[in-house]
């Protein structure tokens, strides 16, 4: 039956609507990115339901996560990693940067700039979930050598999702050391605030000097270039099966649908439109073994499945996560970019630092957005019932 | 877990739609072709607008075909901004002098690939939407006042570009951009020895200078060249100058990068002054070039009144 379930997803994997260049999810974990973001099958941290929401039903006991303020920036440093040698020091692009607009131009064309802050508390109890969050993203290019265009997109999205994952039949896993198999089902709903702003400006046109010389104040300036705000709602539904080996070992399969049917949202402000949330579909499968002290994970995704004109290998991400008691590693590969970090473990605390590589082109390994990723979980708590 | 099959296939034929729209399509490969030339791959980008098919109402896809073009001529409006813009003088002594300092004017032919793929660039968004009469009115009839204002800033750098071709390659200029210093021996754009020119030519006397004789001019404007080539010679710098002055009295620029581009709307009122007729407002290369609509006395009339009285050995600060 679930043969038959999977097969029915493989029908519509070439068709439904398109993204091009990088997917905008509304939340991705920190932990998962450095994962090569193949966190479909394991979304055990707070950012469950920005993954799958019946891996909801995975999870036993209270997690309150009250604080998580993660950033993500483009990342300035160049390391160099040999047999003999590691080096590491600001990238050639950021050194000596030139004043003149000319110079600054030739030096930044096509190197995408991205700022991501957001934070989202959130609480657990058993398979239900509701998480708060406030995530802010800006991505800006400057492309086309010949006649450039500045590309700007920044959305502000806050809202809350309420999810719950069940379990069809016995639940195995961590605390029955029974050998079984499970599937579990999930769906979570959100309601979100979005507001920003998405356009084109060619460089040396007349519409941006117009905008800059007329705007007398930030919200003027803002209005002149698009800024509009509304709100929607969404719907998110997944599923997983699991098998468990003596409650140490898991192999699980997920697949997710985020944002069922896309998202529009119903404008409040301003005169452009609001851009919609588009569905994603999301296939992972993951390997967890505890091992003494150790955990370690594998997992792979392929996501966006909806997507029918992206690269296969683009889709395609690896992951894995070394979980000691204050240490953990992360390591993956991002559609064909690597990634790699580490989060410290400090009794309420827990920081994750790492860098990740993303494909921002319209072809696999055509180009890669490389950024640095920070997060500080502060309250971080868990307790069994 | 049999209902979970009826479910799947709900949820299935719930979230299939039809892949990509038309629109999304054309997006992307506008996108697509953008990056492409953040790195200069003129020829790529080309092949992945191709892949759509030409969209002739579609300006941000017209805009990206013309830089395409444009990237197989060498151009760039970075490099023109960052070495060339200020070097417009915006005084009708020697306007089209100083277009011949620019780094980008040397041209040692009108059929080489640089002038040639650049021409193809303006071509493009000066017959945007299919019209076959370039002008901004019509072009007003078919787009928003947004995209015609972003279609003409784009093309207003790269007329000034091949004006700037042009009359390095006719006008023999010195290094100091000044008419007859150069290596090429005419002190003349053209010949002018039909008609009334002779007489026109003599007329100006020093306002044009040093063109001070009927028979000074570049080779291929030699009298002894055939009427109908020459004209289509000539009609080329025409139409290139009509269109400039056509473009820029339909914008408005601020800020100090922009030269003294604003300073230059009211050279086009001399052709008129001149009262030389159609040959003031054409702006296509066939219509130019039909002696039904400007005939060849005009045509030389043209470049008298205007190039070589723009183009002199008058210093340029």
């Amino acid at each position: 039956m679930l043969r038959i379930s999977f097969s029915f997803l493989f029908i519509f994997l070439f068709l439904s609507q398109t993204v091009n260049a990088e997917f905008l999810y509304f939340g991705r974990s920190q932990e998962g990115l450095l994962m090569g973001d193949a966190y479909t099958a394991v979304a055990d941290d707070e950012n469950t339901m920005f993954y799958n929401p019946a891996a909801l039903a995975r999870h036993g006991g209270v997690s309150l996560t009250f604080l998580n303020p993660s950033f993500t920036i483009p990342n300035v440093l160049k390391t160099e990693i040999g047999l003999s040698k590691f080096e590491t020091g600001v990238d050639d692009r950021f050194q000596n940067f030139p004043s003149a607009p000319a110079d600054v131009a030739r030096r930044v064309i096509g190197e995408p700039l991205y700022l991501q802050i957001g934070v989202n508390p959130t609480i657990k109890m058993e398979g239900f979930a509701f998480q708060l969050f406030a995530n802010s993203k800006t991505d800006m290019i400057l492309e086309n050598a010949i006649s450039p265009v500045l590309k700007v997109n920044y959305r502000y999205d806050k809202g809350f999702m309420l999810g719950y994952g069940w379990t069809l039949g016995k639940k195995f896993g961590k605390k029955s050391k029974a050998s079984g198999n499970s599937v579990s089902l999930g769906a979570a709903v959100k309601s979100v605030s979005r507001e920003g702003l998405n356009g084109r400006f060619d460089l040396f046109g007349t519409q941006l000097l117009e905008v800059l010389s007329n705007s007398d104040n930030y919200k003027a300036l803002r209005e002149a270039l698009g800024y509009s705000k509304g709100s929607g709602f969404g719907l998110d539904l997944g599923m997983e099966n699991n098998y468990y080996l003596d409650g140490n070992t898991r192999l699980g399969m997920g697949v997710s649908f985020l944002d069922v049917g896309g998202m529009r949202f119903k404008k409040n402000e301003g005169i452009a439109e609001i851009d919609d949330q588009d569905m994603s579909v999301n296939i992972g499968t993951a390997w967890q073994q505890k091992v003494g002290f150790l955990d370690y994970t594998l997992a792979m995704d392929y996501h966006n499945a909806a997507d029918p004109v992206g690269d296969f290998a683009s889709k395609l991400h690896i992951g894995a996560r070394l979980d000691m008691p204050v240490l953990d590693l992360y390591w993956g590969w991002n559609g064909g970019y690597g990634s790699f970090g580490l989060g410290l473990d400090a009794f309420f605390l827990r920081l994750t630092v790492g860098f990740y590589g993303l494909e921002i082109g319209h072809k696999f390994k055509e180009k890669e957005a490389k950024r640095m990723v920070v997060q500080l979980k502060l309250l971080d708590i868990h307790f069994d019932l | 877990m049999k209902k979970l099959i009826p479910i799947l296939l709900f949820l299935n034929l719930f979230i299939i739609s039809c892949g990509q729209s038309d629109d999304e399509k054309i997006d992307s490969a506008i996108s697509h072709a953008n990056q492409l030339l953040s790195s200069s791959l003129c020829a790529d980008a080309i092949a992945v607008l191709d892949g759509i098919g030409y969209q002739n109402l579609n300006s941000r896809y017209l805009q990206t075909y013309s830089s395409a073009q444009a990237c197989l001529a060498g151009y760039s409006t970075i490099d023109f901004f960052a070495s060339d813009v200020d070097k417009i003088y915006a005084n009708d002594a020697n306007f089209i002098g100083s277009l011949t300092l620019f780094t980008t004017s040397p041209t040692t032919s009108l059929t080489s690939g640089s002038f040639l793929n650049l021409k193809n660039a303006i071509n493009t968004l000066l017959f945007a939407g299919s019209t076959t009469s370039s002008s901004t009115t019509n072009r007003r009839a078919i787009f928003l006042e947004t995209e015609i204002q972003a279609m003409n800033s784009q093309l207003l750098y790269m007329v000034l570009v091949q004006m700037g071709k042009y009359f390095e390659y006719y006008g023999n200029p010195s290094a100091a951009g000044l008419k007859g210093g150069g290596a090429g021996g005419n002190n003349c754009l053209a010949d002018y020895t039909e008609g009334t020119a002779p007489a026109i030519r003599a007329g100006l006397g020093a306002a044009i200078s040093p063109c001070v004789a009927d028979n000074d001019g570049h080779a291929d404007l030699d009298g002894a060249v055939a009427a109908t080539t020459r004209q289509s010679r000539m009609c080329e710098g025409i139409i290139l100058f009509n269109n400039f002055t056509d473009i820029l009295a339909s914008l408005t620029f601020t800020g100090g990068n922009s030269g003294d581009i604003e300073l230059l709307k009211t050279l086009s009122d001399y052709c008129v002054l001149a009262g030389l007729g159609n040959v003031c407002s054409v702006k296509t290369l066939s219509e130019c070039e039909d002696t039904a609509n400007v005939t060849f006395e005009n045509a030389q009339l043209f470049f008298l009144n205007m190039f070589e009285n723009m183009f002199t050995d008058a210093a340029i600060p």
